[in-house]
């Protein structure tokens, strides 16, 4: 797939261009780190900043810390290339899931840009630099809005942008297409999901110190690995065939990764002046896949500047929609022979816990504050309070299942140190 | 120490007197651009263009961090002190979306480099405008 894309951008460059002549050939280094200890103090769930991380409880260096190393290739006026990798704490230790950007970007004139490669999200104020500490107010962003984020934070294909002055401001409209297969670990089990013809279009409006931003993106479901998924579509449809529990057969198509899409689209406004920095947004998914359902989840943060220190605060909250079928045990199911029966119940049981896994319920509020120590480092302290409600838990590493309809209260104290260089 | 003293008066007087004086904005006398707007020198120095309004290549050159001129010149083309410029420059760096303006040690460093390279764009005190550069834009104390 991606060389699908590579192929169609470099046709339309080829026509559009001329050959390409290495006349001002230059090669920057640069990179980024995090060194974080956090603590979370409920033992019993999991945390990881994002899903592609491995989960922990209680005190962890790892779960935020990482390290970025990126290139800068000039080739000529109109080429050049950015390649980026960063080592964190993923769960899945591949080259694929440490490569963030290798791209190579096409400026025809000063108004339009082509890339084609691994290429970054936007579809959120800072998804194009989530990783970069230094580049932003807290020590980790909101967890509810920026956690399954990560997941599509990087994509390979091909993106067309287009940017002038419209009324005093800077208008950048972006669309872009392609695909992502993130692999990570659930429960102790490798799952790989692929994000198939991955269209998104993005408009940020910059006007002195405000930003606007809105996106919108949509992708199918082309190809899901999971064991237990496997494992539990293949029991469902094997009642389906038996007509026991009606619902069986809708349920196994909810879970099937087949003939599924889902549709998304993102608001958010940013005010930064010499002293308030504001920012909020807004993030709504329409899915008929129950493993992703659909979900809203938003956040706002405040922070004042004084001299070299940001104080903030804020509030986040994400929430699936509830569009998932409530499971009806049928009556039949008693008169059937005890084994029979309680392999049914026990599906029924799997198939309840894999609804509630898979959904997000949760708020939070947040404190901190941001030291600028030199041009090159900054300190940051964060304690955020997370109210994960029951059956809500989708966003964390639940270690006891049984726990999926208690409503749990976690305490996250994060100090961090972010370093440009 | 009387040494010492000696050689701290020019920095001292020479940070003091970015307050209140023009800024102005300068190419080689060799770039054939005449003039440009304050969102000009913005779209080039906030890293929004990577080329002159006619399409040739710019290549702005900034002073060394800390510097009071800098600040200066920072706070009055988009109010934003030396930290805020900092930051802004880590996201559009590693977001991918362009380099930061090369460092210059040096006023009379950015004033040689504009001597050798016609894309080349950079501030410096009113008062040290030479006959090999050409004033674009002059910012005034707001």
């Amino acid at each position: 797939m991606l060389v699908k894309y590579i192929l169609l951008c470099a046709v339309v460059m080829i026509f559009v261009s001329s050959p390409i002549k290495a006349d001002d050939l230059d090669v920057d280094f640069s990179g980024f780190a995090t060194l974080t200890m956090s603590y979370s103090d409920d033992p019993d769930i999991g945390f990881s900043s994002n899903y592609l991380n491995a989960s922990e409880a209680g005190f962890s260096f790892r779960r935020d810390s990482l390290l970025g190393g990126q290139a800068n290739i000039t080739i000529n006026n109109n080429w050049d290339a950015v390649v980026q990798a960063i080592y964190q704490d993923r769960s899945i230790k591949s080259f694929d899931n440490f490569l963030e950007l290798a791209f190579i970007r096409y400026r025809p004139q000063r108004n339009w840009i082509f890339r084609a490669g691994r290429l970054n999200s936007d579809l959120y104020l800072i998804s194009e630099y989530n990783h970069v500490g230094y580049a932003y107010l807290w020590a980790r962003p909101p967890h509810a809005y920026y956690s399954f984020a990560s997941t599509a934070g990087h994509y390979d294909g091909v993106d067309v942008e287009y940017n002038n002055q419209i009324n005093n401001g800077f208008l950048r409209i972006k669309f872009s297409v392609g695909q992502t297969t993130p692999k990570l670990i659930a429960g102790n089990e490798t799952l790989a999901v692929t994000f198939d013809d991955l269209y998104t279009a993005s408009a940020v409006y910059i006007k002195s110190a405000w930003t606007f931003r809105a996106s919108a993106s949509r992708t199918d479901i082309s190809n899901f690995k999971s064991a237990p998924f496997d494992y539990l579509i293949d029991g469902l449809n094997s009642v389906a065939s038996t007509g026991v529990w009606p619902q069986a057969a809708e349920f196994a198509h909810g879970f099937e990764y087949q003939h599924h899409k889902i549709n998304y689209s993102a608001l958010g406004v940013a005010y930064d002046d010499t002293h308030w920095l504001i920012q909020a947004e807004l993030g709504s998914a329409t899915s008929d896949w129950t493993v992703i359902p659909s979900n809203t989840s938003a956040y706002l943060s405040v922070g004042y500047r004084v001299n070299e220190m940001t104080y903030f605060g804020g509030v986040s909250t994400a929430k699936n929609k509830k569009n998932t079928p409530k499971i009806v045990i049928p009556e039949s199911l008693s008169y059937l022979p005890e084994a029979q029966s309680q392999a049914i119940y026990t599906l029924i049981a799997n198939t309840d816990l894999a609804i509630k896994r898979s959904s997000a319920d949760q708020e939070s509020v947040n404190l901190g504050a941001k030291w600028y120590y030199s041009d090159k480092l900054v300190f940051k302290i964060q304690a955020d309070h997370y109210i994960i409600k029951s059956s809500g838990a989708g966003l964390w590493d639940l270690k006891d299942l049984s726990q999926v309809d208690l409503e749990h209260n976690v305490n996250l104290v994060s100090f961090s140190a972010n370093m440009v260089f | 120490m009387k040494l010492i003293k000696l050689s701290i008066l020019p920095l001292l007087l020479f940070s003091l007197s970015s307050h209140g004086q023009d800024i102005v904005v300068v190419v080689s006398k060799a770039n054939s651009i005449s003039e440009l707007s304050k969102r000009e020198v913005i779209d080039i120095y906030m890293g929004r263009y990577i080329t002159f309004p006619d399409g040739k290549s710019a290549k702005p050159l900034d002073l060394a961090k800390q510097s009071q001129l800098k600040n200066d010149f920072y706070l009055r083309l988009v109010d934003q002190n030396e930290r805020k410029i900092n930051a802004y420059w880590a996201r559009l760096l590693f977001s991918g979306r362009a380099k930061p303006p090369e460092s210059m040690a040096s006023i009379n460093e950015i004033l040689s480099h504009l001597k050798m390279s016609e894309s080349a764009i950079a501030y410096i005190p009113g008062s040290e405008v030479t006959d090999s550069v050409k004033v674009v834009y002059r910012l005034n104390e707001n």
